[in-house]
């Protein structure tokens, strides 16, 4: 049951961007968004749309009684993706320094303040691949 | 800053989590056939046993009878 948490984490995660991506782009140059933004080519409301549709995916996952686990693990593979975006989005600043909005930091800094993206990528695959018998 | 390799690195991280998973549960529903057949062994083993016992109980009543045969007809 503990394995679920993530999973809900994701889902509330990705329904907050989502909506707020669809009322403004100004979130779309966030460092774990704007990595994102690659899958929506750019477009704030596209991208919405598309958090909007792997929470909902990940949601069906965990309320629908799906007779096979590898059902659950497709319905939560897209927002594993998203993750691993947000999560590479992450890599990439730590790694030059600075914030997908130009704002240069100590790398140290940066990998401090991004690292719980990093996390959730890998506590989701986890999750949905080892704790899959559990959901 | 973002080149095209994060959306790679990410696909290629679904992929293999889809791979292991097909290739996990593939790998669970292998275990579960062997512990079937074991159980299905296990129980034929139990039930020849039986069959052996009652064959052996069987044959002793069999000599009893054909002696109380051989005796009634002198």
């Amino acid at each position: 049951m503990t394995r679920h948490y993530i999973i809900w984490y994701a889902i509330v995660l990705h329904f907050v961007w989502g909506s707020l991506l669809l009322v403004h782009p100004v979130g779309l140059r966030t460092t774990p968004v704007s990595a994102m933004a690659t899958v929506s080519n750019g477009s704030a409301p596209g991208l919405g749309l598309i958090l909007l549709g792997a929470a909902g995916l990940a949601l069906t996952a965990l309320f629908y009684p799906f007779p096979r686990a590898w059902q659950v693990t497709v319905l939560c593979v897209p927002q594993q993706f998203l993750l691993f975006l947000s999560a590479g989005g992450a890599v990439a600043a730590t790694w030059a320094g600075m914030y997908a909005d130009g704002v240069p930091r100590p790398h140290l800094f940066i990998f401090m303040d991004q690292f719980p993206t990093m996390l959730a990528a890998i506590l989701h695959s986890l999750a949905i691949t080892v704790g899959m018998k559990s959901l | 800053m973002n080149g095209l390799w994060i959306p790679l690195a990410a696909l290629i991280i679904s992929l293999a989590t889809l791979v292991f998973s097909a290739i996990s549960l593939k790998g669970k529903a292998n275990g579960t056939a062997v512990q079937r057949m074991e159980q299905r062994i296990k129980f034929l083993e139990e039930h020849l046993e039986r069959c052996t016992e009652r064959l052996e109980a069987c044959q002793e009543e069999n000599v009893v009878l054909m002696r109380k045969l051989v005796a009634a007809t002198g």
